[in-house]
């Protein structure tokens, strides 16, 4: 008999399910949340960059002009009201649908061996 | 629960035992403050913009900060003086394990005029005797495919690594696969296990060149996967992919038809739907953050042969927690649950198998870490990190009936028969302690322990306890023969490793990295204490030592030459003494002509004894490199690598006695074999050893030859790198390398299951040669494009790899040569690796449409991939047998070097993605 599975398989299921319950619990709780003040937003957000590399380190001298392709940079606190926001409803409601579906597939798709 | 207790009570001691932690996948941000007149400005204050908040610091008195411990990503660094106007680096990319040196010259101004430049970190890091290999997001996003796997399959997009061999090691079980520092592979033999979504990908680090002494556990190369997390932004991240049957193409060649008429229905994917849906962010601002992905991977095949459908279902969970409560203290929880369903796994010969000769296959697993990172000041910080899995692996035939084989027809029926279970759990303590420390030069210093526990169980049996072997030529009810096989192996392996290493940065221009690893390596039985210490059937204790050095030979951070020694050990895997644990069943043979069986015969299997001196597997590696940047976005290098594999495992038979006969062979020509003259005096000694040196006798204990277990690569690699700026990337690479010896790597080679060395025949015939992943000359090109005001981008990867190599063997009876096992009597008719595959050229291309919403952070994309863009027909495996080979259901035998399989045609995969 296989002594891991058994004597972890529970708790960690229950915590995974907790997580999980924090996970789509939170950004409801969340969109009451007090609006983060502006003034508090990493400067590199609020700040438009500026052509100045030749007045940098050398080490840091690149322009990067266009790193269209990239994926996003350093986040900033620009979520103010995010779950009242378009963008938010439609993000949540994916993700909702997309996690719900998911767990529907766990159970529905399951291959059972006969002897677990 | 002894086993359990223990095994806590030891993750306690290490945690109180040890300050600090262990294998880190963090990295560094620091540099020097000055005045216009490069004067060293003390008492700047310094501050670091992550993703998950600020840090602070103060310049010293050189005018040097540092940032340490940071995970990969990008940060923003600002530095601010009372009379100066304050400067700002934004974009400073942080890759894992590496630093990033962002320098400041402060201008005397307003403190209201922020200046801030697009920083980059620079091409070339002139710190490190490593030449390793990442694979940021910038590339991720952009890769014309998607891995199914991604475990196994992004290190195939580097140079020298090819098909899971990297650098000539063992083909996927040499490697280390690492996943937020969770060594996922399987514990019996370091094969992939645990799968991973590819959408969940931060960074992939690709190790082993030059690795320092924390890293251990492989001989090949380390990947190194960092997952993503959340932040005080909220992120997202939802896409879909597809495609089905009308999307596939069709290689299979008239001519490849002729020769193997079961190749005619191509390798397609008939179905695709595989989407991810992400969510992370802030549950407390600047304190507690989350990270949640759910993935439905669904795809179904139509494999070449008479079966019409694999299927497969893999639902997916991720979650990963993120608390700072406090500026010093990061706590981290990740959790992985999964579950492969699978229908349509063939049981039998591929190529012989039809719907009803497959299986099922159950597969669920959980993958947990908790890590806890502590900085004590600006220059010592310390990591615990808990972390493991634990799953099984099923396999029960599709019909659960008893199965047959005919020898007259070549055909399996009814059932594949058998049922297969594998269990497995590995845990894994790692603490370290890092320390930036200044005294004839700057150290980079880190002390670490790993402590490893793992578990293997494999149970494998017949339906009913039966497996026949039909005549239908000369029997009327076509019954004959039936037989019954089985076993129920379990063993613990147990692994505890203690490195110290230290970056020590003997000037500007020179730094020599130092390191020495320990590894104590143990086998035990089943149901034994892996700590009890005297049942233990295996052990070993191994010192790695590690010296390399980097020298930036133009002073400018723009050239470094580089050069290393090292020896790399590989992990506690249970193949390695297998062979010695009890569990395996009689053969039992029965007449059942007669309808009822009749046992005719029972043949107990003897263990396996193991050598007490026996050495672990290593390798030992020498690299010089050479790395230059061209600009600020462009950098080329050159590298050489030679590779020795040590203490490679198999089986002997130290009574047995040879007696050399020639055989006439299917070539034309003659072969040398050994007969084994003594068989029943000496079949139940078997050792598991090093078999380097072991010789060979014949009847009167006359050496007539000795075997000599070796590995060996030497490779030069050529790089051209280009960064994503300008629209656009680019990196090509050229490998020239031999890979030659008397050991595959293929994987599973090294261990000491490995039974090639217990008869001459093969040991000593034509065995030494080029290996089957020798690919002598690749070519590889990974090139993004983004056309400018359409925002389309074009992805392609093309690789142009020489084949793998192959050599004729011929297979005969065991009335010539005395020898049961048919594997012991295949001998090679040429040198090894003799003959080679056709040239492996496969282009594969991605097409995007990118739509831009709000500031541009936010990305929606629909995109087109396709695979095998030339629709190459190229042949992935030939039959080495000779004389030729006949398939059942196949008119015409297969001749000798005849395909066996071709690689999937090209085949169209459309997707969306919405990512912000």
């Amino acid at each position: 008999m296989t002594r891991f599975p058994k004597t972890w398989a529970r708790p960690v299921a229950g915590a995974m399910a907790l997580l999980l319950a924090l996970t789509v619990a939170t950004p409801l709780a969340a969109a009451e949340a007090p609006t983060p003040d502006p003034a508090t937003a990493p400067v590199v957000a609020a700040a438009a960059p500026q052509t100045l590399a030749a007045a940098a380190s050398a080490k840091v001298a690149a322009m990067n002009t266009n790193a269209a392709l990239a994926p996003a940079q350093v986040a900033g606190g620009d979520d103010k009201p995010f779950f009242k926001s378009k963008k938010g409803v439609a993000a949540i409601l994916l993700f909702v649908a997309g996690v719900g579906y998911t767990i529907y597939s766990a159970k529905e798709d399951r291959v059972s061996s006969p002897i677990r | 629960m002894r086993k359990l207790t223990t095994f806590v009570a030891l993750l306690l001691l290490v945690v109180l035992a040890v300050p600090a932690s262990a294998q880190s996948l963090t990295g560094t941000i620091g540099g020097m403050v000055k005045d216009e007149q490069g004067g060293a400005l003390p008492g700047v204050t310094v501050t670091l913009i992550a993703k998950t908040g600020t840090r602070t610091t103060q310049t010293d008195g050189s005018g040097a900060y540092r940032f340490i411990a940071l995970e990969p990503g990008t940060y923003a660094v600002k530095a601010e003086l009372s009379g100066f106007a304050p400067r700002e680096a934004s974009n400073v990319q942080l890759t894992i394990g590496r630093n990033a040196d962002v320098d400041f010259a402060l201008k005397v101004g307003q403190q209201t005029e922020t200046i801030t430049v697009v920083g980059e970190a620079p091409v070339v890091d002139t710190t490190t005797s490593a030449s390793d290999q990442t694979l940021g997001q910038d590339l991720l996003f952009n890769l014309p495919i998607r891995p199914s796997n991604a475990a196994v399959s992004l290190m195939n997009y580097l140079p020298g690594i090819n098909g899971g061999s990297a650098f000539g090691g063992d083909s996927d079980t040499g490697n280390a696969l690492l996943l937020d520092g969770v060594d996922t592979r399987d514990p019996e033999g370091g094969s992939a296990w645990t799968f991973f979504n590819f959408n969940i990908v931060e960074e992939v680090q690709v190790a082993g060149l030059g690795a320092p002494a924390e890293y251990g556990s492989f001989t090949g190369a380390v990947v190194n996967t960092v997952t993503r997390s959340g932040g005080n932004q909220f992120g997202g991240l939802f896409d879909v992919i597809y495609s089905d049957d009308s999307l596939a193409g069709d290689n299979i060649t008239a001519e490849q038809i002729a020769q193997n008429g079961a190749l005619r229905d191509p390798q397609k994917v008939t179905a695709l739907l595989d989407f991810t849906t992400q969510f992370s962010g802030p549950l407390i601002k600047d304190k507690l953050f989350f990270f949640a992905s759910a993935q439905r991977f669904h795809r179904e095949q139509d494999p070449p042969g008479a079966v019409t459908l694999r299927d497969e279902v893999s639902p997916r969970f991720n979650v990963k927690l993120t608390y700072q409560p406090s500026a010093n203290d990061t706590f981290t929880g990740t959790l992985q649950i999964d579950h492969y369903n699978i229908i349509g796994r063939t049981g039998v010969p591929a190529l012989l198998a039809t719907d009803e000769l497959t299986n099922r296959e159950d597969a669920p697993e959980v993958v947990y870490g908790l890590q806890w990172r502590h900085l004590f000041g600006s220059k010592t910080f310390a990591e615990v990190k808990f972390m493991g899995w634990s799953g099984y692996f099923d396999l029960n035939p599709e019909v659960n009936k008893p199965g047959h084989f005919d020898g007259a027809t070549g055909l399996y029926s009814d059932s594949q028969g058998w049922y297969a279970y594998y269990d497995r759990a590995r845990n894994q303590v790692n603490a370290s302690v890092s320390h930036f420390a200044e005294g004839w030069g700057k150290h980079d210093l880190k002390f670490g322990i790993e402590i490893e526990r793992s578990n293997v169980r494999n149970r494998y049996g017949y339906v009913n306890d039966i497996f026949f072997y039909d005549y239908t030529s000369y029997y009327d009810k076509g019954r004959y023969l039936a037989y019954d096989y089985g076993y129920d192996i379990e063993g613990d392996n147990a692994r505890e490793s203690f490195y110290v290493q230290d970056s020590w940065k003997v000037s500007d221009r020179l730094t020599i990295n130092p390191g020495l690893r320990y590894d104590m390596v143990r086998g035990y039985p089943a149901g034994n204490s892996a700590s009890a210490g005297d049942d233990k059937v295996y052990d070993t204790k191994n010192f790695a030592p590690r010296v390399g050095f980097a020298y930036d030979l133009t002073g400018d951070g723009k050239t470094v030459l580089r050069g290393h020694y090292g020896q790399y050990y590989e992990g506690a895997f249970f193949l390695t003494f297998s062979g010695a644990i009890p569990g395996i069943d009689d053969f039992v043979l029965y007449d059942v002509s007669g309808g009822t069986p009749v046992e005719i015969d029972r043949s107990p299997t003897s263990l396996y004894r193991m050598d007490p001196d026996i050495k672990h597997p290593r390798v030992d590696e020498i690299t010089a490199s050479f790395e230059r940047a061209l600009g600020n976005d462009w950098k080329i290098s050159a590298t050489g690598v030679m590779r020795e594999d040590k203490n490679l495992q198999a089986s002997v038979l130290p009574s047995a006695r040879w007696a050399p006969v020639t055989l006439t062979n299917a070539l034309g020509g003659t072969s040398t074999a050994y007969r084994w003259v003594n068989i029943a005096a000496s079949e139940n000694d078997r050792l598991i050893t090093n078999p380097t040196g072991f010789q060979y006798k014949d009847a009167a204990g006359n050496v007539i030859g000795t075997a000599d277990a070796y590995r060996k690569y030497k490779g030069l690699i050529l790089t051209l790198d280009k960064r994503f700026t300008k629209r656009w990337q680019a990196r090509l690479s050229y490998v020239v390398s031999k890979s030659e010896g008397t050991v595959d790597n293929t994987g599973f080679n090294s261990f000491g299951t490995g039974t090639e060395f217990e008869t001459p025949t093969r040991a000593l015939v034509n065995w030494d040669g080029n290996l089957t992943n020798d690919r002598t000359h690749e070519v590889k090109l990974f090139m993004t494009y983004e056309i400018p005001k359409v925002d389309i981008g074009l992805s392609t990867f093309i690789r142009s790899v020489s084949g793998q190599t192959w050599t004729p063997f011929q297979q005969f009876s065991s009335s010539q040569i005395n020898y049961p096992l048919s594997s012991g009597r295949r001998v090679f008719l040429e040198e090894r690796g003799n003959r080679r595959e056709d040239r492996e050229n496969i282009i594969d291309l991605r097409l995007e449409k990118i739509f831009r919403i709000g500031t541009g952070k936010d990305r929606l994309s629909v995109f087109a991939n396709v695979e095998n863009l030339l629709n190459s027909d190229l042949v992935t495996a030939v039959n080495s047998r000779a004389p030729n080979v006949s398939i059942a259901g196949v008119d015409d035998p297969i001749s000798l070097g005849g395909p066996l399989s071709v690689t999937p045609p090209r085949q169209w995969q459309f997707g969306a993605r919405w990512s912000f």
